[in-house]
């Protein structure tokens, strides 16, 4: 695994690609709280006219012209989007569809109609080459370093300083814009140079590791961090992390094991982490849910067993263990294995959670019934369901209500 | 002059409108436009899988592909904001990004070492040749997207309920899950169709754009679906027959283009939502109440004895009116001029009289029976009148009303 360290080639390819991810995660972060996610992509099949019309007026493939070209569309494509959905009225994410395709279709047709001779096809603003990092180089103070690797690292550093200067601010406007205009924050200009971020993050780093992986860093990872945190400090660094992992692994993987394209690669590994946090995020994952509703009706059935066992004994009845293949069943064997149900009575702890059961079953049932006045057939139920969830503190609440209760009447 | 294989062109390009219109106006309701944009880059996936396991670039074994991983698409996006703390946003645009890297990364093993070349097809699902559309291919689309129109039209009511409130579609015992599993399984077919013909991003726009231009014409979901429609089917029209005119036009893109020219007409000039109408019922209506301020203060001044009052102080002065509401006035027979000054018309006394009556009514209701505090009022006088005249609540005070 240290082999990708060693060859220089690599090591910048994957340099490159870490920044990229890094600027992507965390502008995503943002763009995934104001539910825009889709503006990564939207951006990226907008540039293109912007690329062409750069091409077309210097007729150089020069990178500065169509930088500049690929900027004033993509601002071009937000605003117009912006101003769709606030004053003609359309959903927020038509308005997005329309522009974004009427600017992509704008694309093709002019490099269809102008640059059929020139080597500029959609397929190289599209996937960027990541790989050919190594090739492109430049020189800057005497030292010879590769092009997107400048970009890109430029892009991270305006990144970081924006975030820096209006950490605050644009954390309120994404929680609520109410309270950051009562707090006389401008909203409309914070948000707009959110969006001039955006586009510049995604227009250096398309140049530098094509779109599919700005689309897929722009909204993956800040996913995931969703998913994981509650916090937005704390979004940002997870966000930023998975990324990073995702770059490492799927440039690893692309180059060393399977073969393949490096975005592609770096865009399923952060697929992969997400379907990781679905199942499997502490707090929220489907796995550890699960795990804790069993856990949880294998308590109830244990405890509706042994209370059920005891009143059946009391009465002299013969207890019948219930199926095997159900939750009550589990609940059964275990109780039977741990040695609190022998031969249909509870015995030593089992008894004693059996009582305790119970009586908070008699408590709640008498609560109900004196001071929120059910009527008596009324009380079974509920006290079947509450009986579970009473603990110390408030069975002595009960227990006191009671005795109060009790006073007057006697 | 419109040549045989232009009108193969036409019949798949105009069906494939009028499908994608209906389908989409489904999504837009949603507030789900851009599901299409993230199903359509989630096809590439399968297409590659498909010509990885049978080996041939057949359009039926690309389709199941497509399909499949689509329909994987479709259910991951519905399902990750349930079953997880996603946004709806940011499952379509992850959902999105990830397929579309692995299609791209499973393309290059495809080119690398797969079983015979695969660069050929790429463009082709890409960016779609409606112009290389042959026969057959042309007849197969128009067919399918023929069917999925008629299922749409003749569910129409259960999507209307789906669409609107499923928690009552629920009640009356409709299957609402059901209903959008078909919409998704639609949604999802219309997409691989429509690939060939006018590829990835340009699909997502053929399910946007339409709708979104409907919307501005009407508030009723029968109409909006068949205003979509229409657009669509006159959008792959006009978009066919322009990009006919020239050799270098790529049809798809010009289909596009076509219908986002729909869209911002409409956007201007729709009579309702539109943006023209908007601004000139905007300044109609100013100009009207600026009217009634005028005739209001020359009320006062008659009330005072002042016949004519001079022109100079309605405009200059302390009531800086505008000219046009003025000349409103005078249009309307409500103001005469008489040289340098003006006179209040007997039309005009009644008018000023009504509105001033309307006025006091109104801020005695709303001290009375509102309690609301005077000094925020700030209503339109026309609207006040209407509601007077429609309701005379205020001549009786509600008794049980107490003087507080």
């Amino acid at each position: 695994m240290m082999q990708i360290f060693l060859d220089p080639a690599m090591f910048e390819i994957l340099l490159v690609a870490c920044l990229a991810t890094v600027s992507c995660s965390m502008v995503g972060v943002h763009l995934t709280l104001r539910n825009r996610a889709m503006l990564g992509d939207a951006i990226a099949h907008g540039v293109v006219p912007g690329l062409v019309l750069g091409f077309i007026f210097t007729g150089s493939r020069d990178v500065a012209p169509m930088f500049i070209g690929a900027m004033v569309s993509a601002l071009l494509l937000s605003f117009l989007a912006e101003w769709l959905r606030d004053r003609a009225e359309v959903d927020g994410g038509a308005a997005l569809g329309v522009v974004f395709t009427t600017l992509f279709s704008l694309g093709i047709v002019l490099i269809e109609m102008f640059t059929r001779e020139v080597d500029l096809d959609a397929n190289c603003v599209l996937y960027g080459l990541i790989e050919f990092t190594h090739f492109q180089r430049i020189e800057i103070v005497g030292i010879s370093l590769p092009r997107s690797l400048v970009s890109v690292s430029v892009a991270l550093l305006i990144n970081i300083i924006a975030m820096m200067l209006c950490w605050k601010e644009w954390k309120v406007c994404a929680f609520d814009p109410a309270l950051a205009r009562s707090m006389r924050l401008p909203v409309k200009a914070l948000e707009r140079s959110l969006l001039m971020l955006v586009a510049l993050t995604a227009v250096s780093c398309f140049e530098a590791v094509g779109s599919i992986l700005v689309v897929a860093m722009i909204a993956v990872p800040a996913t995931i961090a969703g998913i994981l945190c509650n916090q937005f400090g704390y979004m940002m660094i997870v966000s930023c992390i998975v990324g990073l992992l995702s770059a490492f692994f799927g440039t690893y993987s692309a180059v060393y094991i399977i073969d393949t394209n490096v975005p592609g690669m770096i865009a399923v590994t952060a697929g992969g982490f997400l379907f990781l946090a679905v199942f499997l995020a502490p707090s929220r994952g489907l796995l550890p849910v699960a795990l804790r509703m069993i856990t949880w009706r294998l308590r109830v059935a244990k405890e509706d067993l042994l209370a059920d066992s005891l009143e059946l004994s009391k009465k002299g009845n013969q207890f019948h263990a219930p199926a095997f293949f159900s939750i009550s069943g589990l609940a059964h064997l275990q109780l039977v294995i741990f040695g609190q149900l022998r031969s249909g009575r509870p015995v030593g702890r089992g008894e004693r959670i059996a009582k305790t059961l119970l009586r908070k079953r008699s408590l709640w049932q008498r609560f109900a019934a004196d001071r929120l006045g059910l009527p008596s057939d009324h009380l079974e139920s509920p006290a079947h369901r509450i009986e579970h969830h009473l603990d110390e503190s408030l069975m002595e609440l009960l227990e006191e209500g009671d005795e109060s209760a009790d006073r007057p009447a006697h | 002059m419109i040549l045989p294989n232009t009108l193969v062109v036409l019949v798949g390009t105009s069906t494939l409108g009028i499908c994608c219109g209906l389908i989409g106006s489904l999504l837009l309701l949603r507030k789900r436009a851009l599901l299409a944009d993230a199903l359509a880059h989630s096809t590439l996936p399968g297409i590659v899988l498909g010509f990885l396991i049978a080996g041939s670039q057949s359009y039926w074994a690309l389709g199941t592909g497509a399909l499949i991983t689509t329909l994987v698409g479709a259910g991951l996006v519905s399902r990750l904001p349930v079953v997880s703390r996603i946004r709806p946003d940011s499952a379509t645009a992850s959902v999105l990004g990830v397929f579309f890297g692995a299609g791209i990364a499973l393309l290059s093993l495809a080119q690398r070492s797969g079983p015979g070349a695969f660069s050929a097809g790429l463009d082709h699902f890409l960016l779609g040749q409606a112009a290389g559309m042959l026969q057959q291919e042309s007849l197969i689309l128009a067919g399918a997207a023929t069917l999925m129109s008629l299922i749409v039209i003749l569910l129409h009511k259960e999507f209307l309920t789906s669409c609107f409130d499923s928690a009552f579609g629920s009640s009356t015992g409709m299957r609402m899950n059901t209903i959008d599993f078909i919409v998704m399984i639609l949604l999802s077919l219309t997409i691989v169709i429509s690939l060939p013909a006018v590829g990835v991003v340009l699909t997502a726009a053929l399910v946007v754009i339409p709708p979104a231009t409907a919307r501005f014409w009407t508030d009723r979901f029968t109409i909006m679906m068949a205003i979509s429609a229409l657009i669509g089917a006159a959008s792959g029209i006009s978009g066919t027959l322009l990009s006919s005119l020239r050799v270098d036009l790529p049809t798809g893109p010009v289909v596009i283009l076509c219908s986002s020219f729909f869209f911002f007409l409409s956007m201007l000039l729709a009579p309702h939502r539109g943006l023209v109408g908007k601004r000139l019922r905007w300044k109609q209506r100013s100009q009207r109440r600026e009217m009634l301020r005028i005739l209001v203060h020359l009320f006062e001044n008659l009330k005072e004895g002042n016949d004519f009052v001079a022109k100079e102080r309605i405009i200059a002065g302390s009531m800086r009116a505008r000219p046009d509401a003025l000349r409103l006035c005078q249009s309307n027979g409500y103001v005469l001029q008489a040289g340098t000054h003006l006179q209040l018309t007997s039309e005009g006394i009644i008018r000023a009289q009504r509105s001033v009556e309307a006025r006091k009514k109104w801020i005695r209701w709303l001290d009375d029976a509102a309690e609301i505090d005077r000094n925020l009022i700030d209503l339109d006088e026309e609207d006040i009148e209407k509601l007077l005249s429609s309701r005379p609540l205020l001549d009786q005070p509600s008794p049980d009303k107490k003087p507080s």
